[in-house]
């Protein structure tokens, strides 16, 4: 995962995305830097760069920062804990389409080679 | 002071006259003998354990000391219902100086007094709350009226007394509590006899408000333990006429101890009945025995004398947390404390938990004045269900209209409502999953009589099938957040009206469409057409399929108008018992689907509704491209898994030849094509961007 790919990741959203942030944040600072987002897509890599989990955040009350928490809740597991290292996030508009969260979730995992997973259909 | 023994252990008795006759002591023979376990010390000249029954006078004390607790405020029963207690009591002795118990439930304290009692001296339960969801139910229109199929009520709240009231005739209750007594004892019968009953079952003093033909309307039931007690009675075995009243005798009612024997006799009858089956077993169960018969009958016997008596905990008083509500709240204190107890065999299901539940919310909303008197005699399900649904201009022969008004009133989400809800689950705030196995419950008693019929070739009944595909969400948000309610639409003219009114405004939120919607998901789940998501749907659609939840569903066809037409269709088919009918993919009309392949109304239901919600795809040829390179991310992620497969079974059993080539040839050929040509369309990696 480069600032490169990120950036053609990111376009998939097309004129939901908020803002490019084409850099990773460390695992270690979440919190330190609160950002304004509700809904987002996160790219998880390991300490090699390679991307081991994609996922969404869409959280049902009205708190910012909402990757951040969706983070925290993955990483009360152990072998989540022990393998990621930092996370790309790719933030959007509050009234961005269920179903396009959710597309782009998916085409972003097919893309990287990610296994889907806990889809409803398969 | 209890000696406890193993029940295959030799008695042997040591006097002088034992030693010397053969015949007292049992002898090695083919039979096995029981052992009469003795609950106290005392022994007659014999040295033999006999089972006393106590004189009248004996229990006077306890009385008195229960009168005085009844005066601190503890107590909390008649002059007659303290007596029947104390001269039911083994030892009333042990009454005077026994402390009573409390026991917390949800709105208040219950009193209890820990003692052991005379067996015949106390009954089972007329009803028995973990059988409600096996229960046949006025509620269904097919169901016949005849005692035998006629669920007696929960009792209630006895006024001003700690004590339940069953209400009913005569015969009702007679029935209800031999039916009961057999139930249990076929279901969960207990090894009493050779030992005696070590847990105590918990009573509570019962009146019955039914014809005055019977002699007492007052007697201990059993709460909890049931079983333990129904036991107890089949070992009572047969007993002589002689010591039946003569009435019985007459009637030719004087073999079996039974629950109906014991209601018909008065308090006086039973305790004399009490005191001469004692002294007759006490008798017969140390005789001599010369052969293997004569041992037989004196095991019965022993082990009659060994259910004679049975330890109990007998609840004396209810405080309520508010006092102004008197006793009023004895009978739901009584069913928590019952829920509580689960440790017995038999523990609630589901289903039994959420229908006390269910209609504890629906007398809580009665009180409060926000059903009818007809309403509740609707949802409750139990007795006048038809008259009721007539008053209340609903076809009564029609289960899916019930099924809708009960869907209905435990849908209205305002606070008046929501409260009594709330109370009963224990929660401070309602979701809408705490309410989908109370409207399943009571739905389903007008479906219990049809559904249990019809009996399926497997071992789960038709009615546990449909109520396990109900435990998948039947309700969805609308049914909450939007004004609804139920109609008479009892024709196929009125279905279609209702169906052409619901296609007309945006569906989701238009009365009428939720109307249709509850009505076709009740034909369709309980036909058995619409199933809760599962693994094969996929196999039998050939494609992705939506595997949300019954509500969801249902939800998902009001958008479409064929969806609106399918759920009428439904619902006139379900009630003419034919095969329902699904969209045929070519045709585009309906056609019948034959009842043995039900699930692909399922699988082709759930797929329609997968093609039609799955995000478009965009049509411009950057969409197009999109789109196809997804699926073949797809595919070949699939490959891979495919590839780990092969390569865990070739490690899980030890395979290490290498594959021939015939095999793999082709295949490495196509991958390192698809590679070859993916790289030929695509840029280099992102560090060698072009210019």
């Amino acid at each position: 995962m480069t600032a490169f790919s990120y950036r053609h990741y990111a376009g998939f959203a097309e004129q939901w995305l908020l803002e490019e942030r084409p850099h990773p944040i460390l695992i270690g600072s979440l919190g330190i830097h609160p950002s304004e987002e509700r809904k987002a897509i996160y790219i998880v890599v390991n300490s090699r760069g390679e991307c081991c989990y994609v996922g969404q955040t869409r959280p049902r009350s009205r708190w910012s920062n909402a990757a951040a928490a969706r983070l925290r809740q993955h990483l009360a597991e152990p072998s989540k804990r022990a393998e990621w290292a930092s996370y790309w996030v790719i933030p959007l508009h509050e009234d961005t389409p269920n179903d396009v969260l959710n597309q782009l979730e998916r085409r972003i995992c097919l893309r990287l080679q990610i296994p889907l997973r806990h889809r409803r259909s398969r | 002071m209890v000696v406890q023994m193993t029940p295959l252990m030799r008695v042997i008795t040591i006097t002088r006259d034992n030693l010397m006759s053969a015949s007292s002591a049992p002898v090695s023979g083919s039979v096995d003998d029981v052992v009469v376990i003795p609950l106290d010390a005392s022994r007659d000249s014999d040295d033999h354990w006999i089972l006393k029954v106590p004189p009248q006078n004996a229990a006077d004390r306890a009385i008195a000391r229960l009168k005085a607790l009844r005066d601190e405020g503890v107590v909390c029963l008649g002059d007659d219902a303290i007596e029947n207690l104390c001269r039911a009591a083994v030892e009333p002795s042990e009454i005077v100086t026994a402390k009573l118990a409390r026991h917390r439930v949800e709105n208040g304290w219950l009193y209890t007094l820990s003692t052991r009692v005379f067996t015949p001296m106390v009954n089972v339960a007329y009803t028995n709350d973990r059988t409600l969801e096996d229960a046949t139910y006025d509620a269904d229109p097919t169901s016949s009226t005849n005692a035998a199929s006629t669920q007696l009520a929960l009792p209630t709240s006895g006024g001003t007394e700690s004590v339940l009231q069953y209400s009913g005739t005569e015969q009702l209750l007679l029935t209800a509590a031999d039916r009961n007594a057999k139930l249990v004892l076929t279901q969960n019968g207990q090894n009493v006899g050779e030992r005696i009953v070590e847990r105590p079952i918990t009573l509570v003093v019962t009146r019955r408000d039914g014809d005055r033909t019977m002699e007492n309307g007052l007697e201990l039931t059993a709460v909890d333990g049931n079983s333990r007690l129904s036991s107890a009675f089949d070992q009572l075995g047969v007993l002589p006429a002689s010591i039946f009243p003569a009435r019985f005798r007459e009637a030719g009612r004087h073999a079996r101890v039974q629950p109906s024997t014991l209601m018909g006799m008065s308090a006086l009858e039973r305790r004399k009945f009490t005191r001469d089956a004692a002294k007759l077993l006490s008798a017969e169960a140390w005789a001599a025995a010369a052969n293997d018969r004569q041992r037989e009958h004196r095991n019965a016997r022993v082990r009659a004398m060994n259910s004679m008596t049975v330890p109990a905990e007998i609840i004396v008083g209810f405080i309520d947390d508010d006092r102004a509500h008197g006793q009023r709240r004895f009978d739901s204190a009584v069913r928590a404390l019952l829920m509580r107890m689960n440790v017995s065999v038999r523990p609630f299901g589901e289903g039994s938990r959420n229908a006390v539940v269910a209609e504890e919310v629906v007398s809580a909303l009665f009180d409060a004045s926000l059903i009818t008197a007809e309403g509740k005699d609707i949802l409750i399900g139990r007795k006048n269900v038809a008259a009721a649904m007539t008053s209340s201009h609903l076809n009564p022969t029609l289960p899916d209209l019930r099924a809708a008004f009960v869907t209905r009133q435990l849908t209205h989400n305002d606070r008046a409502h929501n409260a009594p809800i709330r109370q009963k689950l224990g929660k401070s705030s309602l979701v809408i999953a705490d309410r989908h196995g109370l409207v399943t419950e009571l739905a389903l008693r007008g479906y219990t009589t049809k559904l249990r019929d019809a009996t399926s070739t497997n071992a789960t009944s038709r009615l546990d099938q449909v109520r396990n595909a109900f435990r998948s969400a039947p309700l969805w948000q609308e049914l909450l957040t939007e004004n609804w309610d139920v109609r008479n639409v009892d024709t196929d003219d009125a279905i279609d009206a209702l169906a052409a009114s619901a296609a007309a405004d945006g569906p989701e939120s238009n009365s009428d469409a939720l109307l249709l919607g509850v009505l076709g998901l009740f034909a369709m789940t309980t036909t058995g057409y619409l199933l809760a998501p599962g693994g094969s749907s996929e196999a039998v659609a050939k494609g992705k399929v939506d595997r949300g939840a019954l509500g969801s569903i249902v939800r998902g066809m009001l958008r479409h108008h064929w969806g609106i037409e399918l759920l009428a269709d439904a619902v006139k088919r379900s009630r003419a018992d034919l095969p329902l009918r699904m969209w045929d993919e070519e045709t585009e009309e309906l056609l019948e689907v034959p009842v043995k392949d039900k699930a692909k109304f399922n699988a082709f239901l759930r797929r329609r509704l997968w093609q039609e919600d799955s995000p478009e795809v965009v049509e411009t040829p950057d969409g197009l491209q999109k789109s196809a390179l997804d699926q073949l991310c797809e595919s070949v992620a699939s490959a891979r898994n495919s590839m780990q497969v092969l390569l865990d079974v070739r490690k899980e059993h030890g395979l290490t030849e290498r594959l021939p080539y015939a095999d793999v040839a082709a295949t490495l050929q196509t991958l390192s094509r698809v590679r070859d040509v993916l790289v030929t369309v695509s840029l280099p990696s992102d560090d060698q961007v072009a210019l």
